[in-house]
C-alpha cells in the first residue's frame, strides 16, 4: 500500500499522553501557587510589622501633640466648651498628627490586604485544588 | 460547534481552568508528531511533548492574535527540542542553524508536490520511507515534517522555524531531493 508524505510523518502517541500532560500541569499549578503563598505570607508578614511600627508611631505623635491636652478638656470644661465649640473643634483637628493617622490607615490597609489575599489563596496550595487569582 | 482556538483561549484567561486542556487534545498529536520526526524516540518525544504544553500554558498570555496557535505551539516545541539537544549534546547546534543563504531565485521553484508525489511512488512502504527519513540532516527532517507532517504553509513555517521564506522553500525542494535520492539508492 502506498503511503504519502503525510500519512508517513504521522505518529500516533500513546493514549496515556494527555493524561501525562494534563497531570503535570496541575502540579505546576499547585507549585505555583505556592510560590504565590510564600510572597503572599512574606508580605502579609512584612505588613504586619510595618503595622506595628506605625502605630507606634502614631502613638508617639498623639502624646507629644497637643490633641489628649484638648480632648481632656471634654471632662473638665464641658461648659466652656459648648460655648466656643466651634474654636474648640477648630483647635482639636489642628492638634491632630494627621501624618501618623495617614501612614496608620495605610499600614492598616496593607496589612488587610495581604491578610486577605493568603487566606483566599490558602485553598490552592494544596494539591488538586484551582488557583484564585 | 467547535469552538475556535481563540475562543478557548479567552475562555481560559476568563477563569475557565479547564478550558486548556482541550487546545492540548487539538495539538498534541500535532507537537507529538513533529518532535518525533526530530529525535525518533518515543520517550523523549513524550517529554518534549509535555514540556511544550507546560511552556505553552505558563506563557498563555503573551499568545500573539497574529499566529495562528499551531504556529505557536510548534515554535515552542521546536526550541523544546533544540534545548534538548544542546543538553544532550549529540546533535550540533549547528546543524539546526544551517539557513544555507538567502537565494532569491529559490522564489521562484516550481511546485513541490510532483517531488513528493514521486517520493510516495518511490517509497514501498511506511518503513521504507520513515528509514530514508531518518537518513536526513535534521535540517531537511525539520521542515519535511512540519511541511507534510503538520500541513503548514511557507509562511507559517518561516515563522516556526525562524528563517526566512525563501530559505524555507529552498530548504523544503531540497529535503524532498535529498530524500529521493536516499530513496534510490542502491540497498
Amino acid at each position: 500500500m502506498k503511503h504519502t508524505l503525510s500519512d508517513n510523518l504521522s505518529v500516533t502517541p500513546r493514549e496515556s499522553l494527555y493524561a501525562t500532560i494534563v497531570a503535570r500541569i496541575d502540579m505546576e499549578k499547585v507549585r505555583h501557587a505556592r510560590r504565590q503563598f510564600g510572597r503572599l505570607v512574606s508580605g502579609a508578614i512584612a505588613s504586619f510589622v510595618l503595622f506595628i511600627g506605625a502605630v507606634q508611631y502614631a502613638t508617639l505623635q498623639f502624646t507629644q501633640s497637643e490633641f489628649p491636652q484638648y480632648l481632656s478638656l471634654i471632662l473638665s470644661e464641658k461648659t466652656d466648651l459648648f460655648n466656643y465649640w466651634r474654636e474648640f473643634l477648630y483647635a482639636l483637628t489642628e492638634s491632630l498628627p494627621l501624618l501618623s493617622i495617614t501612614i496608620f490607615l495605610g499600614a492598616f490597609g496593607v496589612m488587610l490586604f495581604f491578610i486577605q489575599k493568603t487566606l483566599k489563596n490558602f485553598g490552592s496550595v494544596l494539591p488538586h485544588a484551582t488557583l484564585i487569582s | 460547534m467547535n469552538k475556535s482556538d481563540q475562543d478557548i483561549i479567552t475562555e481560559y484567561l476568563s477563569g475557565n481552568e479547564i478550558a486548556f486542556n482541550e487546545l492540548i487534545q487539538r495539538y498534541m498529536t500535532s507537537v507529538y508528531t513533529f518532535t518525533y520526526g526530530l529525535t525518533h524516540s518515543v520517550q523523549d518525544a513524550e517529554d518534549i511533548t509535555q514540556d511544550t504544553f507546560v511552556k505553552a500554558w505558563k506563557n498563555i498570555k503573551k499568545y500573539d492574535k497574529k499566529y495562528t496557535f499551531k504556529t505557536w505551539v510548534l515554535t515552542i516545541a521546536r526550541n523544546t527540542t533544540y534545548d534538548f539537544f544542546r543538553k544532550k549534546k549529540n546533535i550540533p547546534f549547528s546543524a539546526f542553524d544551517n539557513t544555507d543563504g538567502d537565494n532569491v531565485l529559490t522564489a521562484q521553484l516550481a511546485d513541490e508536490q510532483p517531488l513528493a508525489l514521486e517520493i510516495s511512488v518511490l517509497a514501498e512502504d511506511k518503513d521504507i520511507l520513515d528509514t530514508a527519513i531518518e537518513q536526513l540532516p535534521p535540517v531537511y527532517k525539520e521542515v519535511i515534517s512540519l511541511r507534510y507532517g503538520q500541513d503548514l504553509t511557507f509562511e507559517e513555517m518561516s515563522v516556526v522555524v525562524k528563517r526566512p521564506l525563501n530559505t524555507v522553500k529552498s530548504q523544503v525542494r531540497r529535503g524532498l531531493i535529498a530524500l529521493k535520492e536516499v530513496l534510490r539508492a542502491p540497498k
